[in-house]
């Protein structure tokens, strides 16, 4: 009995801690303002309502934001997967002459880096500042996954490509229709953490864009929900869906958690995906660290 | 190749950048022809008054986290480890590291909204007759809440290699235990610690080597310059002087300072993994 009662105690535990504040987010989104003041939310939903999630789908800022972070996050993980996979293939070839002293020019810039500054001076020199290459180049720059490509090109069996070889193919014939071909699932994986990583970064954004319009979601979302508390662009977002009978604040921290379930749904929407990979990825990334 | 011209454009570069930190940048004279002034950027900065301050608060933040968040993922992949049924293992899982792939924007977004003056966590510190915590503004709880939501990001994602690490003791020792009349706890004490033990050590020799290096992110969201006396760190610091006050070598001389220190870390830490048979490169 002891024993059953202490695994529910450690399980249900276990649940509260890891799922309960998504369902307090939904729960603040979707109920009235006054039962959000009155501390009336905790289980359940009061007073079901979607005038939030109204407010942030008309918002310009978020949808600009949206729109951005979509095209950062698509050309850059099409970046990424094409300069990765095509160096790696090159290291991979057997016959390449230079394959250690490529490897090693790699390898350093993980571990030495010129830092905040340097980068940023460099991005003005080169007259990137406010462009969105500035976000997505360096972010497509990653010795990791050139190691973790080559490794997986390398397990392909050489006779395959022998064979071809013996058939006249090129490299680019062997790159693109053998290499590419027998690693979807580790270009997959790959992929899907490029994407959820260009998705959730901000920080680039913040020091190399300027322009209101180019802002990525994350920037939007920095500005709503964790600087500008009940002023700015914040209140302008709310201010004109608040009427007589709703309670300001309540509203407001409803309009917040509506802002954070429509920015984290594209990564609920692949994580079904990445669950797949989850283990391989995380190893390779746990190494990393 | 293009990889290569971009790597060395966008990485290495700012590497040669790195001289800034020698030399009075101005503007028009650039990157490569300002003025140099050799160490007097460093010297400025350790005596900087606020050069003991940001080196403290990295040092106690990470030392903190290790003590905090090192234990946490063991303890959740020994718990995960001991479900019996395959489908609620994987259930356990998966919500778990859940967390780890949400931006730290809205993390910060929804800790805001939980620890603010009328959120979740004041609401049950009222009921236990506590009094309201303005959390974010308090310089006491700026670690706490930093420490605190990384265990509730990070744990569950950093369990997966403790739990790769289990499937590899060999299920005889545990069935040779079981004939024994070994119970759950003495299995895990005899049996599953121990197995787990060289995977501990590497990645706290590891974590040792990252302790100078605080991402810039997290600290950038949470912190406002009514906590900087704990939450302003070396990043933080070079972020405002660099980037906002357009220091740029001077902050790219702290930048360097701290570089310097991780580097030296990071090559101890590795000599020491050496030393324990495993390899880090």
């Amino acid at each position: 009995m002891v024993k059953k009662a202490l695994n529910f105690i450690i399980i249900s535990m276990f649940f509260i801690v890891f799922l309960y504040p998504f369902l307090y987010i939904v729960n603040i989104a979707i109920s009235s303002s006054h039962a959000i003041t009155n501390n009336e939310v905790y289980l359940i939903p009061k007073g079901i309502n979607f005038i939030a999630f109204k407010v942030v789908l008309q918002s310009k800022s978020i949808l600009s934001g949206y729109i951005n972070s979509i095209v950062y996050t698509t050309i850059g993980t099409v970046l990424t997967l094409i300069l990765c996979t095509s160096a790696a293939y090159v290291l991979s070839v057997r016959e390449f002459k230079f394959k250690k002293s490529v490897m090693a020019f790699f390898t350093i810039t993980m571990f030495l880096n010129g830092g905040i500054i340097p980068s940023f001076l460099l991005m003005k020199y080169l007259g990137l500042i406010d462009s969105m290459w500035a976000v997505i180049i360096p972010g497509a720059l990653s010795a990791w996954n050139i190691i973790i490509f080559k490794t997986n090109f390398k397990s392909i069996p050489q006779d395959i490509i022998d064979s071809a070889k013996i058939d006249g193919a090129n490299h680019y014939w062997i790159y693109g229709k053998i290499v590419i071909q027998l690693s979807k699932a580790i270009i997959a994986t790959i992929g899907l953490f490029t994407i959820v990583a260009y998705w959730n970064s901000f920080f680039p954004a913040l020091l190399y864009l300027t322009s209101q319009g180019k802002q990525p979601l994350m920037i939007v979302l920095r500005k709503l929900i964790v600087v500008e508390n009940m002023r700015g662009e914040f209140m302008n977002l709310i201010g004109k869906a608040v009427t007589v009978d709703m309670d300001e604040i309540g509203f407001a921290r409803s309009v917040k958690m509506a802002i954070i379930i429509v920015s984290i749904f594209p990564i609920l929407l692949v994580y079904p995906f990445l669950q797949k990979y989850f283990t391989k990825g995380a190893l390779v990334g746990s190494i990393k660290e | 190749m293009p990889t290569i011209i971009l790597f060395f454009v966008f990485l290495y570069i700012p590497m040669a950048g790195l001289i800034v930190g020698f030399r009075k940048y101005d503007v028009v004279s650039g990157l490569f022809g300002s003025e140099w002034v050799g160490l007097k950027y460093f010297k400025q900065f350790f005596n900087d008054p606020y050069f003991f301050r940001i080196l403290r608060n990295t040092v106690v933040l990470n030392f903190n986290m290790l003590i905090f968040t090192f234990p946490a993922p063991i303890v959740l992949a020994l718990f995960i480890n001991e479900i019996r049924q395959k489908k609620v293992k994987r259930l356990f899982q998966s919500v778990s590291y859940l967390p780890h792939f949400i931006a730290t924007v809205v993390i910060v977004g929804l800790m805001k909204e939980v620890l603010s003056g009328q959120g979740l966590v004041n609401q049950i510190l009222e009921v236990f007759g506590i009094e309201r915590q303005l959390f974010f503004n308090d310089v006491n709880w700026f670690r706490p809440m930093y420490i605190g939501s990384s265990i509730w990001e990070g744990t569950g994602w950093a369990a997966i290699i403790y739990l790769a690490a289990l499937t590899g003791i060999n299920p005889e020792l545990y069935e040779s235990a079981s004939i024994e009349g070994a119970n759950r706890w003495q299995k895990i004490r005899f049996i599953t610690i121990p197995g787990l033990l060289p995977t501990i050590i590497i990645l706290l020799i590891l974590r040792f080597g990252s302790i100078m290096s605080v991402g810039i992110e997290k600290v950038f969201l949470m912190y406002n310059p009514g906590t900087y006396e704990t939450a302003d760190v070396i990043t933080t610091y070079v972020y405002r002087r660099g980037i906002l006050n357009m220091d740029y070598s001077y902050a790219t001389a702290v930048g360097i300072f701290n570089a310097v220190i991780n580097f030296c870390l990071l090559l101890t830490a590795n000599k020491i993994s050496k030393k324990s048979g495993n390899n880090l490169w």
